[in-house]
């Protein structure tokens, strides 16, 4: 009987593979993703740092993602998922572009968004990668072909006149994540004030504490005066969970020097070619 | 006065709690899938006409899949397309049914030009080519949102306790793409070559 039971759990598990066969899309970690050791570390290196600092000035995600193989999706289905999974480019600009190879199907896919589908149509996608890309790979030039490809994805993209990247929100963000985790530091601390000066009187203390050491490190005063009421609250109402709690909300996209995933749409633009 | 402003609050209250506002929503969202998909189909059709001309040029003696491709095009061209189509189960079915002919015809002018190196070499042609091949994943992309966005929705209508409210209100699931029809889209048209002037015989 039990035997039976293990076999059909081995039957059942074997009818389900194929539902997982699809090659799963990996974190977006980088602008440069290789997992099919398609070019040198020191390669990859070059090329992520051409596209962070592309980034860092014009505010457009342009990524490579190179897979051994998309079986059996094609190219455009797999590139399409990833598109909609990291959500390339700035949202509302919508200026992600993702350079797709499959090395096993020997297949490139440019997949453009939605923002940059007047600048790059696909008629102009095509023969990048088939006049700059194609070419090089089929003599063995993987890096500058992908190096050549880029440069010329990022000269269109420069024609379109993007808005620049906001100035302000990449020292806004540190700080904020300063004065935040500032406050969560102190809000740990809270339970050492309840104990020695009492529930209220503790609570008060660690509000008023929040609330200066925000304003201190460049919260507004708004901002400060709600940190440290809400300090004061949780206080109020006991706040041992969050203190174990608070660390773990540290999260978001933006690792890796300012890389992640985006808030692109991305609508189906580009091409793709064969080498 | 204070008892119509509470009769409202009231009532927005249980409108909200009781899933109007999502219906509303996710009914919205269906049209703008739906518009996505017409507009998809649509700039695909105005391909249509520059294609065909090209092909012209160089094979002018393949009548039948020429023929074919631009009987498609004026049978998209003549389909009435409101806003009611896309509530229309029979309607929706009319227009996905046109536009898989104008698919398949389309895709059997590809594989016949891949008959005339020439043609294949000509420039124009290859944007053409590059432009039907987005134009395509575009459909593909927008069918699938749409479906999507319309599962979402007859999902709603159908569930408890919205149903009440979708009921109360009149809002009926909308047609979806069949799979069948979904099917038939993914499978290559296949042709066959040895017998192409058998088969124009035929018909």
């Amino acid at each position: 009987m039990i035997l039976l039971r293990v076999l059909l759990v081995l039957v059942a598990s074997l009818g389900m593979l194929p539902l997982y066969a699809e090659v799963p899309v990996p974190r977006p970690v980088s602008p440069v993703i290789d997992m099919a050791g398609f070019i040198t570390p020191a390669e990859r290196q070059g090329l992520e740092n051409e596209l962070l600092a592309f980034h860092r000035q014009h505010g457009s995600q342009i990524a490579i993602l190179i897979v051994p193989t998309v079986a059996p999706e094609t190219p455009f289905d797999y590139g399409t998922r990833v598109m909609e999974s990291w959500r390339l480019g700035r949202q509302g600009v919508d200026d992600g572009v993702l350079l797709l190879v499959a090395v096993q199907e020997r297949t490139s896919q440019l997949l453009v968004g939605r923002g940059l589908e007047g600048i790059l149509p696909d008629v102009t996608a095509k023969r990048i990668l088939h006049q700059v890309l194609s070419p090089r790979l089929a003599s063995g030039e993987r890096a500058a072909g992908l190096t050549d490809t880029i440069k010329a994805v990022e000269s269109v993209v420069l024609k379109e006149g993007l808005p620049a990247p906001a100035a302000k929100p990449k020292g806004k963000p540190q700080q904020g994540q300063d004065y935040f985790w500032g406050s969560m530091g102190l809000l740990a601390l809270a339970g050492l004030w309840r104990r020695l000066f009492g529930r209220l009187a503790g609570s008060v203390v660690s509000g008023s504490l929040i609330m200066a050491v925000a304003y201190g490190m460049g919260a507004g005063l708004m901002l400060a005066v709600i940190l440290g009421g809400a300090g004061f609250l949780l206080s109020l109402v006991g706040i041992a969970f969050i203190s174990i709690g608070g660390s773990g909300g540290r999260g978001g996209g933006n690792n890796s020097g300012g890389w992640g995933g985006g808030g692109g749409d991305y609508g189906g633009g580009g091409s793709s070619d064969k080498w | 006065m204070k008892q119509s402003l509470l009769a409202a609050s009231v009532l927005a209250v249980t409108l909200s709690g009781c899933g109007y506002n999502t219906l509303q929503q996710e009914d919205e969202a269906v049209n703008g899938a739906w518009a996505e998909v017409v507009n998809q189909y649509q700039r695909r059709a105005d391909l249509v006409p520059n294609l065909v001309n090209t092909v012209k040029g160089y094979a002018g003696h393949e009548k039948d899949v020429l023929v074919q491709v631009t009987q498609a095009r004026a049978r998209i061209g003549s389909l009435q397309l409101d806003s009611s189509t896309a509530n229309d189960e029979k309607k929706l079915q009319e227009f996905a049914k046109a536009q898989q002919t104008m698919g398949s015809a389309l895709s059997r002018l590809l594989v016949v030009s891949e008959n005339y190196p020439q043609l294949k070499a000509d420039a124009g042609f290859r944007d053409l080519q590059a432009q039907l091949e987005g134009t395509e994943n575009r459909i593909a992309l927008a069918r699938k949102r749409y479906i999507t966005a319309v599962q979402t929705y007859n999902t709603e209508v159908r569930s408890f306790p919205t149903n009440l409210t979708a009921m109360a209100f009149s809002l009926k699931t909308r047609p979806n793409f069949t799979v069948e029809n979904e099917k038939a889209i993914s499978t290559a048209p296949t042709v066959n070559f040895g017998s192409s002037a058998g088969s124009s015989a035929a018909q």
